[in-house]
């Protein structure tokens, strides 16, 4: 990198951070209530909520993991990953108008609302609390690969900036990332796009476009070997079990769940799910493209960190300010996912375990400084936990999202459309789906490998649990209130 | 909250304390910068001149060396040559004869490629006749020294960062609760005070929440006041059965209470005005009055009456200047009443006097004249008896019979006449019961047959059934007598008259109409004065005598009479509601 690159790539490094600094303000005046700070007092409209969602949902996973994984497995991604994550976004559009009649604060209220249950709510806060701050980590993890590459810096150097953005747009609230989601959807999308033209102009240049494609479309994923990262499937059980636990796991990830309560209506909120499934889909074909045409164009990144191969072909742009520009949107990406999983961190451990535990001794003044704390305490953690960074983004998010599916799955769905569903059978779903889910990850991990996603057994034994509880306490005359 | 102003408190903060810490950072990268570069400038000056005086004095050991014929020319040329290219790496050197044959040329280091790079040359002469060139080239761009500002750069772009998102928070920890304040009193309106969160700050924004809570509680209680004063002067100026109208010039705006709005209806309902009645009617007078009023600047006060077919609206309209707080005239205020019925009353009670009086004095001669038309009446049965005698003897002429006939018809007309005068100056007292209509209107049908066969009138019933008046029996008999031998006074042959009785509201009435000549408005007014007849062979008593038994069981007589069409007349009495009578038996009549 000569002098002017690092020129050029400050210089838009600072541009960026001029933006975010603007954008981010408008939230500082938005945040005295905890409706406000939390949910944006239910009033983000249709654009405001369409940005905010695909800004959350273009993460770390998406970009780098995912685009490695098109790099080096051809389409499969598409099939394995990707068609599991749009159907879990489906799943919402059952529930948002049920949803929005519990007039929720936080997710996990939810299961005290439902089944008059404090314990459950804590418990869910606790199980949000600690996905989210692991997730936070994989989006610091990827900020620093980032700008380490952008300004050449130490990777410590790097993750440290994080601070710069998180921590600021997050002490503003949903409203504040909502604004400055709107900024960096934009420049997501712009830079992909920017990526995806000079790929493809590469690919006409050499006069290769044809050839590409035809290697696209002849792609055989069942002979590529087992991949751990869980995008590869090798036979049907395995893509079932991965794609099961995809779909339930989106489907009750919370930062996609929060924005249909901070709609200004379930119109809007339906429509806001359409519009960015419509969005998405649009877009993980244009990072399929970059990552198979770059498979095709590039080939010596083969053996590197799958994470890192996309960087590696952003720095190979000739043009610095094309790279720049690039990497600026890669950067936004993680920004736009880390501040909203920060703000579900923070209000889950205020508003879910703090609140709750001290309720006596906590009014809502206090939550508001105590929420300013935890958004430190909790960048802070997510920051000394990314020095030593997860080996494989896709794979952590596979496990995040196989403990969301096993705890919350049924609990939270069966809750909304099943009126049967009980106090008990929430009980035992959360707590056995959760235990299970762990210790069957853990033994996948360190001792028998399965062809299957361990969570499916979790999840399975969660629904068993649930229904059957649920249908026993029924039966035996302790129906619950149905809640609101 | 809206958008940053740029006149606001925030705004200004942090426009100054940005460009305060703006010009500070460029300052101090500036400096940074610039020390850098005088470090490096001097550290490669220094390296420079140290190469070159460790050359020089390389050169010297040399020229020693062969002095002492230790070694040769040629060899200490060689070693001179070998050394300078050992030591120069980041400068340039060139080593040419006299001649002008190039001896060494080295290019290596830094090219002055910017404009801001400066080069320093040294040149010295050699006793084997040669010309030592050496530069240096001090490039403020130079790779090193960018290395090096690249993290000061970072440094500089966190560290404003971090000064701006602290600049941020702390304008917006002072301004948040003023604009929270602003925006509280910007929603005070009359009715509206919106809740002032207290900040739970000490300090002087603190103390400013604490003095702005309390002087809207202040407002709040005042306002409660003045509102309730309002409400009851309202509720007077709405309860009062005057009509109020206040008029402001010269917008000529007018507010009117209930009553007035009730008085202007009460005129478009009985005269059947147009929807728009600003150029007609009472309340363009009003407007008229008021404006004279305030040309005039004086008082006015004045009747307004408006009569048509059977209707009348008479009303008193006073006017009076209106002032303002600073005692200068400002619109007009109007009074209106409504004084029909009081009119009408009067009126009443005028016809009333003048038939008492008439009365009084018919009955006191009607006392005077009976009296000796008894002597005349039993001298002329007598004078008729003997008559008669005389003429059976044959004595007399029997033509003179029939004048002592017709004397005694007279006479004992006279004597009723004086019965009717008598009833009407001083009728019996009333004796009020509960009388059902149609079977009292049964019960004098049949009395005034003879008459009804004679001019062939029919008489139709229109009754509702199971209506009850509170009136004296005889005297509602005499009445309905009257009026119907009144209608078919009134009415031609062969025609009809028709008895309706019912309902209207809480008042009873019974009418009868005839479809006779009628009467004209001026008649319609003398109908009850005694001896008023258009009828030759009349006493001109019959209507007198049923307005005076009318009056004496408290009920009202309305006559409706349109000349060549008919005349009804109704006999109404406000309905009998249970407890009104002592009579048990009564329910609700």
């Amino acid at each position: 990198m000569d002098n002017m690159d690092i020129f050029i790539s400050l210089f838009f490094f600072l541009v960026y951070s001029t933006f975010i600094l603007y954008f981010g303000k408008y939230g500082l005046g938005q945040s005295s209530h905890l409706r406000t700070f939390f949910v944006a007092n239910n009033s983000l409209g249709l654009w405001a909520s369409i940005f905010t969602f695909c800004a959350t949902w273009i993460s770390m996973t998406s970009l780098l993991a995912i685009t490695g994984a098109f790099y080096l497995e051809g389409i499969t991604p598409l099939f394995s990953v990707i068609l599991g994550w749009l159907l879990g976004a489906s799943l919402l559009l059952l529930i948002v108008n049920k949803l929005r009649e519990y007039d929720l604060l936080t997710i996990p209220q939810f299961f005290a609302k439902r089944y008059q249950s404090k314990l459950l709510q804590v418990l869910a806060g606790f199980v949000n609390i600690c996905i989210h701050l692991i997730y936070m980590v994989i989006q610091i993890y990827g900020f620093g690969l980032i700008l380490s590459y952008l300004l050449d810096i130490p990777y410590l150097l790097a993750i440290s900036m994080v601070y710069l953005f998180l921590i600021y747009t997050t002490f503003g609230g949903l409203h504040s990332i909502a604004r400055t989601d709107k900024l960096n959807f934009y420049w997501i999308i712009l830079s992909i796009l920017s990526l995806a033209i000079w790929l493809a102009w590469k690919l006409i240049e050499k006069g290769e476009f044809a050839s590409y494609a035809g290697q696209v479309l002849t792609f055989n994923p069942l002979l590529l070997p087992a991949s751990r990262e869980f995008t590869s499937s090798l036979d049907i059980l395995s893509f079932l079990s991965v794609s099961i636990i995809w779909i339930c796991g989106k489907a009750t990830h919370t930062q996609y769940l929060i924005r249909v309560v901070s709609a200004k209506s379930a119109q809007t909120a339906t429509k806001m799910i359409w519009v960015s499934i419509l969005i998405l889909s649009v877009f993980y074909l244009i990072i399929a493209f970059i990552g198979t045409s770059s498979g095709y164009l590039i080939t010596e990144y083969v053996d590197q960190n799958p994470n890192e191969i996309i960087l590696l072909i952003i720095r190979d742009i000739s043009n610095s300010y094309l790279t720049s520009f690039i990497f600026l949107g890669f950067l936004a990406s993680s920004i736009s996912t880390a501040n909203s999983q920060l703000l579900i961190f923070t209000s889950s451990f205020s508003y879910d375990v703090l609140n709750i535990l001290f309720k006596q001794r906590i009014n809502e003044q206090h939550l508001g400084v105590i929420n300013r704390f935890l958004i430190l305490g909790g960048a802070s953690c997510a920051f000394l936990l990314s020095i030593t960074p997860p080996s494989t983004l896709l794979g952590t998010g596979s496990y995040i999202w196989g403990i969301l599916a096993c705890t919350f799955f049924w609990p939270f769905y069966g809750g909304l459309l099943w009126k049967r569903a009980t106090t008990k059978g929430a009980y035992a779903a959360m707590f056995v789906g959760l235990i299970s889910c762990l210790l069957f990850t853990y033994y996948d991990t360190y001792y028998q490998q399965s062809q299957v996603h361990p969570a499916i057994y979790g999840l399975v034994f969660s629904g068993i649990l649930f229904f059957g509880v649920s249908l026993y306490s029924t039966q035996n005359g302790k129906i619950d209130n149905e809640g609101t | 909250m809206k958008g940053l102003n740029k006149y606001s408190i925030e705004h200004k903060m942090l426009l100054s304390f940005l460009t305060l810490f703006i010009l500070a950072m460029i300052l101090a990268g500036a400096f940074s910068y610039w020390s850098t570069y005088q470090l490096y400038k001097e550290t490669m000056l220094i390296k420079f001149n140290e190469t070159t005086e460790y050359l020089h004095g390389f050169y010297e050991y040399l020229l020693d060396l062969e002095e002492r014929q230790k070694i040769t020319t040629q060899e200490a040329q060689a070693q001179f040559l070998q050394m300078v290219q050992s030591i120069y790496e980041d400068s340039d050197i060139k080593i040419t004869t006299k001649e002008g044959a190039i001896l060494l040329e080295q290019t290596e280091g830094i090219q002055p490629d910017s404009i801001f790079a400066q080069e320093i040359i040294r040149e010295e002469y050699l006793a084997w006749g040669w010309l030592i060139q050496s530069s240096i080239v001090i490039n403020p761009l130079a790779p090193f020294l960018i290395d090096i500002q690249k993290y000061t750069i970072i440094l500089v772009i966190m560290t404003s960062m971090i000064v701006i998102q602290i600049i941020i928070g702390l304008s917006h920890h002072f301004a948040q609760p003023i604009k929270e304040l602003v925006e509280s009193v910007e929603k005070i309106d009359v009715n509206i005070y919106p809740e002032v969160r207290l900040s739970g700050r000490k300090d002087e924004i603190g103390i400013l929440y604490q003095a702005f809570s309390n002087m809207l509680l202040r407002l709040k209680k005042s306002q409660f006041k003045i509102m309730k004063m309002q409400k009851l002067q309202k509720s007077i100026i709405e309860s009062t059965s005057f009509g109020i109208i206040s008029v402001t010039y010269p917008s000529e705006q007018l507010l009117m209470n209930q009553a007035a709005k009730q008085i202007f209806k009460k005129e478009y309902k009985l005269f059947r005005l147009n929807k728009s009645p600003i150029k007609q009617g009472l309340f363009y007078k009003v407007k008229e009055v008021a404006r004279q009023t305030w040309q005039e600047k004086k008082e006015q006060s004045t009747l307004y009456t408006r009569e048509h077919e059977q209707n009348r609206f008479v009303v008193e309209l006073q006017t009076k200047l209106l002032y303002g707080e600073d005692n200068k005239e400002i619109g007009v205020l109007c009074n209106l009443q409504d004084i029909t019925e009081k009119v009408e009353l009067e009126e009443r009670m005028i016809r009333l006097d003048r038939l008492v009086s008439l009365g009084e004095l018919a009955a006191g001669i009607a006392h005077e004249i009976r009296n000796p038309l008894t002597g005349i009446k039993a001298n002329t049965q007598v004078l008729q008896k003997r008559l008669s005698t005389l003429e059976k003897q044959g004595v007399s002429d029997a033509t003179f019979l029939p004048f002592m006939t017709r004397i005694i018809k007279e006479i004992n007309r006279l004597n009723q006449m004086i019965t009717r005068l008598l009833q009407f100056a001083k009728p019996k007292e009333s004796k009020q019961e509960l009388i059902d209509l149609s079977a009292i209107i049964t019960d004098t049908l049949p009395i005034i047959s003879k008459q009804l066969e004679e001019r062939c009138v029919q008489i139709i019933r229109e009754e509702q059934p199971g209506l009850l008046f509170l009136f004296d029996y005889d005297q509602l008999k005499q009445i309905i007598i009257n009026l119907l031998l009144n209608a078919i006074q009134a009415s031609a042959n062969n025609s009809q008259i028709v008895i309706k009785t019912g309902l209207r509201g809480d008042i009873v009435f019974l009418a009868i109409e005839d479809f006779g000549k009628g009467m004209d408005t001026q008649t319609l007014q003398k109908i009850f004065n005694p001896f008023f007849t258009t009828n030759p062979s009349g006493t001109g008593l019959g209507l007198s005598v049923v307005h005076r038994l009318v009056e004496e069981n408290e009920a009202q007589i309305s006559v409706y009479s349109q000349p060549g069409v008919g005349t009804r007349v109704e006999i109404a009495k406000k309905k009998i509601k249970k407890g009104d009578t002592h009579d048990k038996n009564s329910d609700d009549y």
